[in-house]
């Protein structure tokens, strides 16, 4: 998905096509399908609303497969939070994240939590896969609420990392669980893209040695009161 | 219930300890307590509380969001050579706009009862005391030298180096050098166990390195001068310098009339956190500091009644008053040194039965 010319977005998607797309804001936490397709949608200013998170989610079924994928988007603001938005209920196979990132980003390292459910029942001890552009493959299981913590691995690629983008260099990763109900295979899909650990280019040892240097530097000014009539 | 009240409470200083505390653990840990979007719901409404790089604090700071916005709007736009339009003069208005509500009523307060790192430098002073080692009052005589520097900070560090790099004419990576300079940002983050913002960035260009060493060297030197030296980095603090732009518009503020025994006295500069000599030899208008932090110290150990106040609109929330000034004193002197407990040997023979 890829942010287009103001106003407002087109979404783009690759390795296939969908039957719809449905957008959801923390204004308009009820879905509003949007115009386009099958690979292509445009996402007017208004439906933006004021700013904040945007909520995609693209889904198609072919014979007894239900496919989805979604994302999100994210435009600073002064807006409203998205936990109404995202644990509205949906409906199919979903993967939910308990929270989404704000300023920041999502970091190499950093624990991540997402609910996965089946309309809208928490799926308990259930697989969820990652998977890293960077090449990891990793499985989590949900816990019996029907959440899965994800700690995202420190494999960014070398060529990712160019000197121009430094921190902000970005690696997408794609989160999917199946699931098999009432005669039909489900697969649900969650990607965005995560950033380099910021201690890749930091030092702590030298950052310690200046800030004791500092101290060093006060000492002088410390100085025993000296007795009264002594 | 009221006397209970007043045994908690019983002076200015012990009230101002519990809001630092309450503040203090919203704007270092507010994320714990409220959640992570409710913490950046507060930076939207607050700015000006704690620090942006600490995730698990309850706001960011106004300098954060007036560093960006010099940078990629106002300084983006102009280097575009493009008529300044609405889109970026708003961002920038809602930012002072919301900064000057909540310094319209607070005032000065925000330094001595808001603030984190004040409140952080306020520990240490008193752990210096208890250390027994001696304070160290800055000389009038060099107030004149060391005022200019928060104002210089604030122009240079604040608006000007991060509008040249909106401009292009300097690195990206002074994008907010103010931040990149802040003990805040190390002292906070440090608090909550996050080494990151300790660590320095070595693989960025020579201004990250040269700014990480300027903040590190800050920070420490801050960390041991604040157990001699009475609030060292609010001296040149930048928000110190903001909000004494907007002193005499605020609904809280300090005022002082003129009496007989002040030129005698002075004991209001003693108790003064920023040794301000004029809280002594003005009054009216002048006494109102730039470095005032409001804390009301001077009025708590002024000896005479209702000479210095501390004033929201017309009402007089704190007065000097002379009785109050006793009690003050037996508990601790102006300079902060707390009076120890004396422990008297009864004499021999004497017993318990009597």
């Amino acid at each position: 998905m890829s942010r287009g010319g103001a106003p407002g977005l087109k979404l783009e998607v690759s390795g296939g096509s969908f039957d719809q797309v449905q957008l959801q804001t923390p204004e308009v936490p009820q879905a509003v399908v949007l115009q386009g397709g099958p690979s292509s949608w445009s996402v007017s200013k208004p439906q933006m609303g004021t700013g904040g998170h945007l909520w995609f989610v693209a889904s198609k079924e072919e014979g007894n497969q239900v496919l989805r994928a979604s994302t999100y988007f994210f435009f600073p603001a002064k807006h409203q939070v998205p936990t109404e938005m995202l644990r509205a209920p949906r409906g199919g196979l979903e993967i939910v994240p308990m929270r989404l990132q704000e300023h920041g980003g999502t970091r190499e390292g950093s624990r991540w939590r997402f609910l996965l459910r089946h309309e809208n029942q928490a799926l308990a001890n259930h697989s969820l896969q990652l998977e890293t552009e960077g090449g990891t493959r990793q499985t989590v299981t949900s816990d019996a609420n029907g959440i899965a913590e994800i700690t995202f691995p420190r494999d960014f690629l070398a060529e990712r990392l160019t000197s121009k983008e430094g921190m902000n260099a970005r690696q997408d990763f794609v989160l999917s669980v199946r699931h098999e109900a009432g005669g039909k295979q489900y697969l649900t899909t969650y990607n965005h893209s995560y950033n380099p650990d910021r201690m890749r280019e930091r030092s702590l040892p030298i950052g310690v040695g200046v800030l004791a240097l500092g101290m060093v530097l006060a000492t002088p000014l410390l100085r025993r009161k000296g007795k009264k009539n002594a | 219930m009221l006397d209970r009240l007043k045994q908690m409470v019983p002076t200015l200083s012990r009230f101002r300890f519990l809001v630092q505390l309450l503040t203090f653990a919203l704007s270092v840990y507010g994320g714990l307590l409220v959640g992570s979007y409710a913490a950046e719901k507060i930076s939207t409404a607050l700015p000006a509380l704690s620090c942006a790089y600490d995730s698990a604090n309850g706001g960011y700071c106004a300098l954060v969001p007036l560093q960006h916005q010099m940078d990629h709007r106002v300084g983006a736009v102009m280097a575009r050579a493009q008529q300044i339009t609405v889109q970026v003069l708003i961002p920038v208005f809602v930012t002072f706009t919301t900064f000057l509500i909540f310094f319209f009523v607070l005032g000065k307060a925000f330094c001595a009862w808001v603030c984190p790192l004040g409140t952080v430098q306020e520990w240490l002073a008193k752990l210096g005391r208890r250390l027994g080692l001696e304070m160290r009052a800055v000389p009038a005589g060099k107030l004149g030298k060391l005022r200019p520097v928060k104002w210089l900070i604030l122009l240079g560090l604040v608006f000007v180096v991060p509008l040249l790099v909106g401009l292009g004419y300097a690195p990206h990576s002074a994008g907010n050098p103010y931040c990149d300079i802040c003990p805040s940002r190390i002292v906070t983050t440090l608090l909550t166990a996050n080494t990151e913002e300790l660590a320095i960035r070595t693989g960025g260009d020579g201004v990250s390195l040269g700014l990480g060493i300027v903040a590190n060297l800050l920070a420490g030197f801050m960390i041991v001068a604040a157990l001699a030296i009475r609030q060292p980095f609010c001296r040149i603090c930048p928000m110190l310098a903001m909000n004494a732009l907007f002193r005499h518009a605020s609904l809280l503020r300090l005022t002082k009339v003129a009496h007989a025994k002040c030129d005698k006295c002075g004991i209001c500069t003693k108790a003064c956190p920023m040794d301000i000599p004029e809280i002594h030899h003005q009054h009216g208008r002048k006494a109102f500091n730039e470095d005032c932090t409001l804390c009301g110290r001077c009025a708590e150990f002024c000896p005479d009644d209702k000479i210095i106040q501390i004033k929201f609109g017309p009402l007089a929330v704190f007065s000097s008053a002379r009785e109050y000034y006793k009690r003050r004193v037996k508990g601790e002197t102006p300079e902060g040194e707390v009076k120890p407990i004396r422990i008297i040997r009864k004499p021999a023979g004497e017993t318990h039965a009597g």
